[in-house]
């Protein structure tokens, strides 16, 4: 096992870059859920706070957006 | 069939039922690629251990260029039919791609380390590499250059086909460049031939990239058009 | 053809008059150059034969540091004016306008530095016919760094801030022009043969001809719609 884990002496490297790209990965996921939940939050404030005549507006915002 | 998934509800729809299956195939390679990478490959009779970088750097690579051209087909599209959702696509993959082409870098340095004996070498794929994240985060910073954000997207969709343009030209001067500043030949990585049992790794690996790209790039195009819906709301009650 | 060629005339000699008229560009364009050149042996130390073998590099970074603040404002004055506007509504093909432009801003920012060049060159111990040399890579290599600028200037017109965006866009791009440029002097200073760097450059220089004016004309288009 210990063996498994110094990787013949390249321990640092091997893990270092393997720890960086996952943490990297992890990073990007965790910010774009994180802002992606930001503005789902956002968005049902707005269409809530409005009434009916935004649900037209939506409609055509589907269109044409 | 860009005119059948521009409308964001039905977008919507097959996103929805699109991001579970990626999310799942993601992690299943990814677990998958840790088990080859880690256990069920070969150390290199030559580089020993450090070739288990391999399987996280080559993959990001590859993605990172990948990235780059979609965004320009993206851009094409865009500038060409004034699809929203392509300068959307665009905008979603312009992070994802930069992490490619860091995580390139990083792991890149770390495997030059044990290798070739410095953090970092003048080596031409890592030069390119490097400037093609400088590109990554010129695109980045001029489609939120703007005060309105869709006012970005042209210029930026712009700058997108101008760089896969130049990427050739930049990848051969420094091809050329390299050659001529040839300080250390021993410096070659690229051996003779890629053994299958290491090749198997990579693939998965790279499968495991793929679908995390397409997840998060989902997610994100999701995000901005929220995001656009948003600012058009906002933009109405202040006028009102 | 004339009718093409009078608007690009005076679009040209429209810039060098302003030029003329504001010289605090120009001068302050080239005392940055020069000033950039002189910080260079404060820190790497008087060593003749060293500052000889770097004098190319250095050159080309201080050209392409100084021409950057003044390329980034390519536009911004004349967008200012309404002029780009006109320029778009008149019946010369907007690309060719472009190329006009490219031109006078190659007279206005790149020619002042070329001329200085020599200066640097003599303070930094090159020989003389490497001098000549390297004039001539400058010239056909400011001209790309020009067209590269006019391309990053007119897109970034109208955005929040724009000197740090033409200097992100516009530096990976013209990493090329450097290559080429640095390396067919340091070919002629060990004594081999540039002939294949110039080509190289030229090479270059036709390739951004093509693109920089469209491409440049397609950004001013989108930034007055």
């Amino acid at each position: 096992m210990s063996a498994f884990f110094s990787m013949g002496g390249y321990a640092l490297y091997v893990w270092s870059s393997w720890g960086i790209g996952v943490a990297v990965l992890i990073a990007i996921t965790w910010h774009s859920l994180s802002r992606a939940q930001y503005a789902r939050i956002r968005l049902n404030e707005l269409e809530h706070t409005n009434n009916s005549t935004d649900k037209d507006q939506q409609s055509e915002n589907d269109q044409d957006a | 069939m860009f005119d059948y998934l521009a409308n964001p509800t039905r977008f919507r729809k097959i996103t929805a039922a699109l991001l579970p299956v990626v999310v799942m195939v993601s992690a299943i390679a990814f677990a998958l690629g840790l088990y080859l990478a880690f256990f069920a490959s070969p150390a290199d009779y030559q580089q020993g251990e450090t070739v288990r970088i391999m399987y996280i750097h080559v993959p990001a690579a590859w993605m990172a260029m990948l990235t780059y051209i979609l965004m320009a087909v993206a851009a094409i599209f865009y500038l060409v039919w004034r699809h929203p959702l392509a300068d959307i696509g665009a905008r979603a993959m312009a992070l994802p791609g930069a992490g490619f082409a860091l995580i390139t870098l990083l792991t890149g340095s770390f495997w030059g380390r044990p290798i070739w004996g410095t953090w970092w070498v003048w080596d031409a794929r890592l030069t390119s590499m490097l400037i093609l994240f400088f590109l990554y985060l010129g695109y980045m910073a001029l489609a939120d250059g703007f005060e309105r954000a869709e006012r970005g997207s042209k210029p930026a969709c712009l700058l997108l086909l101008v760089g896969v343009i130049n990427l050739p030209i930049i990848k051969f001067s420094v091809d050329w460049w390299n050659t001529l500043h040839q300080g250390s030949s021993v410096l070659r990585l690229d051996g003779p031939s890629i053994d299958p049992a290491m090749l198997k790794p990579l693939l998965v690996m790279a499968l495991a990239m793929l679908s995390w790209f397409i997840a998060i790039t989902i997610l994100q195009m999701s995000r901005l058009i929220m995001q656009r819906r948003v600012s058009n709301l906002e933009a109405r009650e202040s006028w009102s | 053809m004339r009718a093409i060629l009078n608007p690009c005339l005076a679009v040209i000699m429209a810039d060098i008059r302003a030029s003329l008229r504001y010289p605090g560009d120009v001068l302050s364009g080239l005392s940055y150059f020069i000033m950039i050149a002189t910080l260079v042996p404060l820190g790497l130390g008087a060593d003749q034969a060293e500052l000889a073998r770097i004098a190319p590099v250095m050159i080309w970074i201080a050209v392409m540091l100084a021409s950057l603040p003044q390329m980034d404002r390519l536009f911004s004055r004349i967008a200012k004016d309404g002029v780009l506007e006109q320029m778009l509504i008149s019946p010369t093909p907007m690309t060719m306008l472009m190329l006009a432009k490219i031109i006078a801003a190659w007279l206005i920012i790149i020619l002042p530095l070329v001329l200085a060049a020599p200066v640097i060159g003599i303070m930094f111990g090159l020989a003389m016919d490497m001098l000549a040399m390297m004039l001539c890579f400058l010239a056909i290599g400011g001209l790309c760094l020009v067209m590269i600028g006019a391309m990053a200037a007119a897109l970034v017109l109208g955005s929040r801030q724009s000197g740090v965006f033409t200097a992100i866009i516009v530096l990976p791009l013209s990493m090329p022009v450097l290559i080429f440029g640095v390396a067919g002097i340091s070919a002629l200073q060990s004594g081999a043969d540039m002939a294949g760097h110039m080509m190289l450059l030229g090479a270059l220089t036709l390739i951004l001809l093509v693109l920089s004016p469209p491409v440049t004309a397609a950004a001013i288009r989108f930034s007055e719609e």
